[in-house]
């Protein structure tokens, strides 16, 4: 059953489609490809040696047993209810979908087919994120009181002037994409609370501005073309139970790269640092996990320990865990479409707090 | 195949609907052919310029042309100016008045309402329309004034809709009017990405008619100034079309880079500042554009096929 080979069909073959279909290939697994875009077709038959077609509907006629949507946001929806009325499973690149209206249908209509349906939170398959997330679970650290979260990179606007960098078609800018991932761990630190109180400002200072300079781009780069989005945002949150995180998330802001979780609890502290090593632009990587404690005994004393795990992709294992759940019928354990619908509720509550102080 | 939406009404058809002043155009453009429909009249291979037309089908068409052009006309009128006999225009006349595409009062004659259920249509089947609609709205509510879209294909150039905000009181563009290329934004945004050699056959001096002391009829400063359309990706029309109007405006493309119209927004000299104008619109105008480009490239991948 193990070696089973998949066809995977991939719909939107850009930078996320091509990821995917890598990791796909690099599994053992079929692939097939589905864009309106004639260029991007032929690159991914070129690099894939795998059928395309122009329309997804085709694709999903096609003999495929899966498929991972990595179109523009705003075409989730249509997209993935289609696959998922064609008897499939799906893997949704994150976010969700572009407002919460249309996350809604998503997940109704995955819940009322009875497909799985996973989104591509892949940060929460870091190894050292689901250590973390494992120590919450055995209460090592006593309560959970804050999480503080930041994911700000200096220059790493996404394809600044694409669909990445347009509300109608993202939903959003830099709280959509990487405030999302920061949101997705926070509410499954803290196993999904209610959230009771926002509050957030979101700033827009750098993607329009013709002297934007970078050192490298996720994307393409459409020199603003397109650009009504927000590039960096603070947050505050308070959960109905009183516990608290705050977020900070940047494409764009004059600090050094970071992509890390502090938590707080009762009895202990943590610190994880997986910054992106291509964010970091630093030799070698950060992939840290500190613990923080106070002991007593015959003295009192700080206790820091470093904990040290194989770095992992988590692409990787996201895919792994998604084909798994594609051949066993069992729904993987985290990353579901009612989670990605928290996180969607979660993104809305920033943006209508920023709207309500006006700073946005 | 589910490009079953694209029909073969043509736009052409959306401009008859409406009247405004322009120089006829032969043949006429009403029927649209594509890869998945055979027409008998177009050779294979040949352009619709080359294909045998049927020549009573050319003279209706020429009738209703006539009519557009003159608002309305008597008969003696119609003989006058064209080369059939009376009794034949009047054949083709009656026949219209059936079909609902002419009216008659008092021996005078006009184009009827009728036509404009064959325009609707046509602009239905258009994607860019689809796709522009909404955004558009939201433009015009966001900045007050006037936002168009204008669709090129098959050398009709079309305004296809457009929304006016609340600052606008009464449009200056005709709905489905032919749009000047050369003395408007959207125009100009067409103008400056086509191939060049269709771009050179419309830079003739006698192409280039004046509209306002602005307009500029010069080929070699339209030449340049298209070359910085093309780089910068927006084009403006500071009083060129219409006295008191500027406008800004950006190409729309599909993925092979051809231009498929243009979305622009317009407004009075008065109301429009430099910044906004050189600045505040281009940004807007694009971000419009980006998300009309994008949903006419996936318009089939949401809703029926």
């Amino acid at each position: 059953m193990d070696d089973e080979v998949l066809t995977v069909g991939i719909v939107g073959l850009g930078a996320h489609g091509t990821t995917h279909a890598r990791v796909i290939t690099e599994l053992g697994h079929d692939l097939a490809g589905a864009d309106a875009e004639s260029d991007a077709r032929a690159a991914f038959e070129e690099r894939f040696d795998a059928p395309t077609y122009e329309h997804p509907a085709d694709l999903f006629d096609a003999d495929v047993d899966a498929v991972v949507v990595s179109t523009p946001t705003s075409l989730h929806e249509p997209v993935a209810i289609d696959a998922f009325e064609a008897g499939l499973d799906v893997l949704l690149e994150k976010p969700l979908a572009a407002d919460v209206e249309s996350a809604e249908a998503i997940a109704e209509a995955a819940d009322r087919t009875g497909r799985i349906c996973m989104v591509g939170f892949h940060h929460r398959f870091e190894n050292l994120f689901r250590l973390l997330e494992s120590y919450v679970d055995e209460s090592y650290f006593g309560d959970l009181s804050h999480v503080d979260a930041t994911f700000v990179r200096r220059r790493g606007i996404p394809g600044r002037g694409t669909w990445y960098t347009s509300a109608d078609l993202a939903g959003g800018g830099v709280v959509m994409d990487s405030g999302s991932h920061a949101l997705d761990m926070v509410l499954a630190l803290f196993d999904w609370p209610e959230i009771e109180h926002v509050a957030a400002t979101t700033r827009s200072e750098f993607g329009r501005r013709e002297d934007y300079a970078h050192l490298y781009m996720y994307g393409d780069d459409g020199d603003a073309r397109m650009y009504d989005v927000e590039d960096s945002a603070t947050a505050f949150l308070e959960f109905a139970d009183g516990r608290t995180a705050s977020i900070d998330v940047a494409w764009a802001a004059n600090a050094e790269a970071a992509h890390t979780y502090e938590l707080r609890g009762t009895e202990a502290g943590a610190y994880v640092d997986v910054t992106n090593p291509a964010d970091a632009v630093r030799e070698g990587t950060r992939y840290e996990f500190q613990l923080n404690e106070v002991r007593s005994g015959p003295v009192d004393h700080y206790v820091d320990a470093e904990v040290t795990c194989e770095e992992n992709d988590p692409y990787r294992a996201e895919q792994q865990a998604f084909l798994e759940a594609v051949r066993t019928g069992e729904r993987p354990d985290r990353n579901s479409v009612h989670e990605a619908l928290a996180v969607q509720r979660a993104v809305e509550r920033i943006y209508e707090a920023a709207e309500r102080s006006g700073r946005n | 195949m589910w490009s079953s939406r694209r029909s073969s009404i043509p736009l052409a058809i959306w401009t008859l609907c409406h009247s405004e002043v322009i120089s006829a155009r032969s043949p006429a453009g009403f029927i649209r052919a594509n890869d998945h429909i055979v027409q008998t009249n177009v050779a294979p291979g040949n352009d619709r310029s080359t294909g045998k037309t049927i020549q009573a089908v050319e003279t209706t068409l020429r009738v209703l042309e006539e009519l557009r052009h003159r608002e309305s006309a008597t008969l003696a009128e119609l003989d006058e100016a064209l080369p059939q006999s009376k009794s034949t225009l009047h054949h083709h006349l009656a026949t219209l008045r059936q079909a609902g595409f002419v009216d008659s009062e008092d021996g005078t004659y006009r184009l009827g309402l009728g036509l404009l259920t064959l325009g609707g249509r046509a602009r239905e089947t258009s994607d860019l329309y689809d796709a522009a609609r909404e955004p558009l709205d939201r433009l015009a509510a966001e900045t007050g004034e006037l936002a168009r879209l204008v669709g090129w294909h098959d050398e009709t150039v079309v305004t296809l809709y457009q929304a006016t905000g609340d600052a606008v009181d009464r449009p200056w563009h005709t709905l489905g009017a032919p749009n000047s290329l050369h003395s408007t934004a959207a125009g100009k945004a067409i103008l400056a990405n086509l191939p060049d050699e269709q771009r050179a056959a419309r830079l003739t001096d006698d192409a280039l008619e004046t509209h306002t002391d602005a307009t500029v009829t010069d080929p070699d400063a339209l030449r340049q100034e298209l070359a910085t359309v093309r780089g910068r990706g927006v084009a403006f029309d500071d009083e060129e079309h219409h006295e008191g109007v500027r406008g800004v405006a950006a190409p729309v493309t599909d993925g092979d880079g051809s231009v498929l119209g243009a979305v622009e927004l317009a407004g009075s000299v008065e109301r429009l500042s430099e910044e906004q104008f050189r600045t505040e619109l281009p940004d807007q105008v694009e971000n419009v554009v980006g998300v009309v480009e994008v949903s006419t490239t996936y318009a089939d991948w949401s809703g029926e096929r």
